[in-house]
């Protein structure tokens, strides 16, 4: 693979080899999760050949649960990993030695939030074998799985950037990795109290002056990156109506995805360029350097 | 001039760290930033190494305005900051290889460029050692061979030497006689500064954000007018009387005490001005069996310096 010219630089390939060295302790990590993993599916398998459980349904259980453990593990490890590298480097005393070298504020950004990206998917790529054995099942299509992938990179691209902000604006690499966590999933949590508050609104309407909603479900969760996952997972797994009682008009399930994409690009671009203008002392106005 | 600020001023908040510094090092010279703690000094050099900016003023490397062209500058100056980390579990030839890739140093020719710094600094042996793992003093090289890997012109070191034990000061001095040698020019700061006055071809000392002084330890000598002391040994008693006539009418001497067979006096003057004294004594026919003189070391320069001139003396 070749790295494209302005990407290629000492601080993405360094952080690619300090990765690598430590690859044997990932692999037997993800050896470790493939067997609970495995074993997770033999056991939707076994109640379905004893017929427990309903048809297909099964395997797509094992696939929402597959899909948000993968989330969770490859975004906690992001968040856990990229709010220390910039933090970390003054913490160390490391980093003024790295904005005096020829690499410019924004090599020094993208190269550990590339760093931490590339590892991010092979972290995934190493557990989509899984997927190949819940495929065996049925329930759900190929396609479904990279689909539900691209999504999930996109935000762990979105957390790694929100870390790495916090890790160039902050000293301590605790208080960036708090922030990140409470950041992304602090947002969702909070656009969550916000819909329910929508709908006790939208039930006492409906209730005192019979005003029926128009939608299905409160158009604020649009906003909401669960949503768009949920989504992923209704269309995947047996329709919409799986998840909800009613019909949900089509616009409903495709706006929250699109936005799900959109907004973390955005929030991404903005980090980035925020952490690119807190490394850089010409441009920050911070007086003082160092720690 | 390989390095010269112009009026430099950095305020931290309404804090004066640092008042219109003008200073300048030039090639294969040593120039040594001296001042108490707090005087300014990691101020000052962090500015020069583009680490942060100036409220006002400007720094020009190699002639290159630093305010205009940062990553031009970066390219021209080695930077050893005061204090430094090193990345975990890595190797001496590992650190190098990062840094020469972080300033673009060519691939061709790399082993052999880091197998040169590692001997410049004395640290063959320690190779594939982990730099964790590494003294103290050891880092303080790893970290100068660091800052040689682009091979600049010019070198900033803040205060290299402290924390070091005396070998490995003196280690210090001679590799940066070496490089002095190669036509670096260096500016290295201390707080104590025994050491620094035998090899700096020139001192700025800073007080409180202000330079009190810059020129030479003979030039700031003389400007304070510090006298050195000058010792001589007569033969005869009876020449005492015109010896110290001869001293007295130099102009350059205070008053003459005899000690035993010595004339001792406080003498304001070059080297050439010591020369021209002598002679005067040995043509009037005084005889003479030995001279001594003390120059006054930096410590002492410093510390009169300090003392006596900048935004302190008003009080
Ligand atoms: N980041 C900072 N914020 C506020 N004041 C600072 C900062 N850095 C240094 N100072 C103050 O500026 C003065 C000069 O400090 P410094 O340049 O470190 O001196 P030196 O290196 O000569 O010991 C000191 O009084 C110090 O307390
Ligand atoms: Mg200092």
């Amino acid at each position: 693979m070749k790295v494209p010219e302005k990407l290629n630089n000492a601080v993405l390939t360094f952080g690619m080899e300090r990765r690598m060295k430590r690859i044997s302790t990932l692999i037997l990590l993800l050896v470790g999760i493939f067997v609970v993993g495995i074993g997770l599916i033999s056991g939707i398998a076994e109640s379905m050949v004893l017929g427990v459980f309903g048809g297909g349904s099964d395997a797509a259980i094992g696939y929402v649960l597959l899909s948000v453990a993968l989330f969770f593990v490859v975004a906690l490890f992001s968040a856990l990993s990229a709010a220390g590298e910039i933090s970390g480097e003054k913490s160390r005393q490391t980093l003024d030695l790295l904005i005096c070298s020829q690499l410019t504020p924004r090599q020094i950004i993208s190269g550990k939030l590339l760093s931490n990206f590339l590892y991010a998917m092979l972290i995934t790529v190493i557990m989509f074998p899984l997927y190949a054995v819940l495929y065996l099942f049925g329930g759900f299509t190929p396609l479904g799985a990279a689909e539900f992938i691209a999504y999930m990179l996109v935000h762990v691209f979105c957390i790694l950037s929100i870390a790495i902000f916090f890790s160039a604006k902050v000293k301590k690499t605790a208080a960036a990795t708090v922030l990140t966590i409470v950041t992304y999933v602090g947002w969702a949590a909070a656009n969550g109290i916000l819909a329910l508050i929508w709908l006790a609104v939208e039930n006492y309407l409906s209730y005192t002056y019979s005003v029926n909603s128009f939608f299905t479900y409160p158009p604020i969760l649009w906003l909401n990156q669960a949503t768009g996952f949920v989504m992923l997972f209704a269309g995947q797994i047996g329709g919409w109506s799986s998840l909800f009682t009613g019909t949900l008009e089509t616009f409903e399930a495709l706006i929250p995805l699109i936005l799900g994409i959109v907004i973390p690009v955005v929030v991404s671009i903005l980090c980035i360029r925020g952490a690119t203008k807190a490394v850089d002392p010409m441009k920050s106005k911070k007086t003082s350097g160092g720690i | 001039m390989l390095l010269s600020t112009d009026s430099l001023t950095k305020y931290y908040n309404k804090f004066l760290a640092l008042s219109n510094l003008s200073m300048s090092v030039d090639e294969g010279s040593i120039v040594g930033f001296v001042g108490p703690n707090g005087a300014g000094k990691t101020t000052a050099m962090r500015i020069m190494v583009t680490l942060m900016k100036a409220s006002s003023g400007e720094v020009f490397i190699d002639g290159i305005p630093l305010s205009k062209d940062p990553r031009a500058v970066r390219g021209r100056f080695g930077y050893v900051p005061d204090f430094f980390g090193v990345y975990a579990a890595i190797t001496s030839e590992e650190y190098l290889n990062f840094y020469a890739d972080a300033n673009s140093v060519p691939k061709e020719g790399r082993e052999e460029l880091i197998d040169g710094l590692l001997e410049l600094v004395n640290l063959s042996d320690k190779k594939d050692a982990d730099v964790n793992l590494l003294s103290r003093g050891m880092k303080q090289r790893l970290c100068l061979a660091r800052s040689l890997l682009h091979d600049p012109k010019l070198l900033i070191l803040d205060e290299p030497a402290s924390g070091l034990d005396a070998q490995s000061r003196l280690e210090l001095k001679y590799i940066l006689q070496a490089l002095k040698s190669r036509g670096k020019g260096i500016l290295i700061s201390s707080h104590i500064l025994p050491e620094l006055g035998e090899y700096c071809d020139k001192v700025v000392i800073l007080k409180q954000g202000v330079k009190v002084a810059e020129g030479s330890l003979e030039e700031i000598s003389r400007a304070i007018g510090r006298k050195a002391k000058i010792s001589f040994t007569l033969i005869d008693p009876d020449q005492f009387e015109d010896a110290a006539t001869l001293i007295k009418m130099s102009g350059r001497a205070g008053n003459v005490f005899k000690k035993e067979m010595n004339l001792e006096t406080e003498f304001t003057g070059s080297e050439e001005d010591i020369a021209a004294l002598i002679y005067t004594l040995v043509t009037g026919g005084i005889k003479i069996s030995g001279v001594s003189h003390t120059k006054e070391t930096l410590e002492e320069i410093f510390m009169e310096v300090i003392e006596n001139e900048g935004p302190g003396k008003a009080e």
